[in-house]
């Protein structure tokens, strides 16, 4: 399997990293024709390359799934940053070093769309999108606005630790 | 409740029709263009159509663009009249349209000189009018079946993934944690509750889309009692306090859909109505029967926002608004015949209220 490499999160540059972007259901083409990452499988992926613990930014108005979001990836030894809202989201990642955007996308107070423009604009943050919506035309919308993934919900644990891990990697 | 404030109605419902909501039976026939003869035939064919309907007569295109009444009858003769009028009135929803005239041959609706017959032009005003009628309903049942298939859906899944997230947690939790375990139980047993509560609401507003029921003389003082013994638990956890009116009117209308009314007006209440909510629920006579009102102390809906406040359940597929709630509340409202509105009482002072006819 041929894996890239990210650079670091760039501090004094905002320009938006370089992350394959695939979904839950299909792996989409890269701007350029250059094909994603593949995906392996989590178990295998980490009995060869332990993934790094990375931080988080999780942004989902719904408090359940927030709480239990958060103790799943701190359980995997993440630094989990939660936000309820987009305006918050914006401030944690202002005021903190955040390497991955994890967001919902119907947020009260903006489209989780509308704030990963502004976290990759700003921040050059990647992100994965977790939405109730999973059509293609969501998906690409998603890819649109600046998210390597797009996970519909009910969102496989497996899949979103895999990713993580996937990334994590390319990071360190 | 301020009582000088402006209301916002609703951009879903049609108040503004005044031939329609001057007359109870709210259906106005429009006028337009047409020739001497040809209005001579329409008035005669109109009140043979309806007899007890008031006829409306217009000689200005903007006045039927101006109106938003669903349920018109416009009768057009020449090619200006129609030419002036845009797709919004012509369309669905809008006027039911009958042109006279022998210069439009290209409308298929177009009735020639030589059937300008009053017996014959009523069986064609009553068809369009029924024509208009199912095709809104069409409309309707289209878009409640995308709301369904998109945004229903969507709104399961989210405690459906919260379910399905926190049996992960499960799995990989330290043994003996069992504070986390407790957590994580109620995280599930929540979640389960909101997946009830939106399957048995959409339960509530499909069936009586589908199948109406006749409204009833309901006492309206019964129904908020039994809502308030509904929300008992929420409305401790939100610490809320509500003062209540000394009496209650009879109204015309379904006591269940007022239960779901009620109970997310209130729900909304408890969510945005400030930490510690007061509310007050109030009622006073208006023309077409009463407006019922809950007024709280919280921030209110940005200005801009309030178009969309109670968006049509046909159209939520198609909207970003944040919750379900006030959606379910304006069909069942629209259902018995009342409207919805929504003001700003002060900088610390929102109200919700629906209008319904008193009882018959």
């Amino acid at each position: 399997m041929k894996n890239f490499k990210l650079a670091k999160k760039p501090h004094t540059s905002p320009a938006p990293k370089s992350l394959g972007v695939f979904t839950d259901r299909q792996q989409l083409p890269l701007a350029g024709g250059r094909r994603p990452t593949p995906v392996t499988n989590s178990s295998t992926a980490s009995a060869t390359t332990p993934a790094s613990k990375i931080r988080i930014l999780l942004v989902e108005d719904h408090k359940d799934t927030r709480v239990s979001i958060q103790r799943l990836l701190e359980i995997a030894g993440h630094k989990i940053f939660p936000a309820v809202c987009a305006t918050q989201a914006l401030e944690i990642a202002a005021a903190n070093d955040i390497d991955l955007v994890v967001s919902d996308l119907g947020l009260p107070d903006m489209t989780g769309h509308e704030l990963m423009k502004q976290l990759r604009t700003i921040h050059g943050l990647p992100g994965i999108a977790l939405s109730g919506y999973g059509m293609e035309e969501d998906i690409e919308r998603s890819r649109l606005a600046g998210f390597q993934n797009h996970l519909t919900k009910p969102v496989s644990i497996e899949r979103l630790k895999e990713i993580i891990a996937e990334f994590a990697r390319q990071i360190t | 409740m301020n009582s000088s404030s402006a209301i916002t109605p609703s951009a879903s419902v049609s108040p503004s029709c005044a031939p329609c909501t001057a007359d109870a039976k709210r259906l106005g026939i429009y006028f337009l263009g047409l020739s001497a003869a040809a209005h001579d035939a329409a008035e005669k064919a109109a009140k043979l159509a309806f007899p007890d309907e008031k006829i409306h007569i217009v000689s200005a295109a903007k006045e039927i663009e101006e109106h938003d009444c669903e349920r018109c009858l416009a009768v057009l003769g020449n090619a200006e009249a129609v030419a002036g009028l845009t797709s919004k009135t012509v369309g669905v929803p809008g006027c039911a349209v009958v042109v006279m005239g022998r210069d439009r041959s290209d409308v298929a609706e177009n009735i020639p000189p030589e059937e300008w017959n009053p017996p014959l032009l009523a069986r064609a005003f009553r068809s369009a009018l029924l024509e208009q009628e199912l095709l809104r309903e069409n409309v309707r049942l289209r878009g409640d079946l995308k709301t369904v298939a998109r945004r229903i859906s969507h709104d399961l899944r989210t405690p459906l993934g919260c379910i399905y997230t926190t049996s992960g947690v499960f799995k990989e939790l330290p043994a003996g944690d069992q504070e986390s375990i407790l957590t994580m139980a109620g995280i599930i047993k929540e979640s389960a509750g909101e997946i009830s509560q939106i399957i048995d609401r959409v339960s509530v507003v499909l069936k009586a889309s589908a199948d109406p029921i006749a409204p009833s003389r309901v006492d309206m003082g019964g129904v908020v009692a039994s809502v308030l013994t509904q929300l008992a638990g929420e409305l401790q956890k939100a610490d809320a306090r509500i003062a209540l009116p000394s009496s209650w009117p009879e109204v015309s209308g379904v006591a269940p859909w007022l239960q779901v009314i009620w109970s997310n007006l209130l729900r909304n209440a408890f969510q945005h109505g400030g930490p510690t909510a007061a509310i007050t629920i109030a009622w006073k006579p208006v023309d077409i029967g009463f407006r019922f009102s809950v007024s709280d102390r919280g921030r209110g809906v940005a200005e801009s926002k309030t178009s969309i406040l109670f968006p049509p359940f046909e159209q939520l597929h198609s909207m970003h608004v944040p919750g379900l709630g006030l959606s379910f509340v304006q069909r069942l409202v629209t259902l018995q015949g009342g409207q919805c509105s929504y003001e700003k009482t002060s900088e610390n002072g929102t109200c919700f209220s629906f209008t319904l006819p008193a009882a018959r």
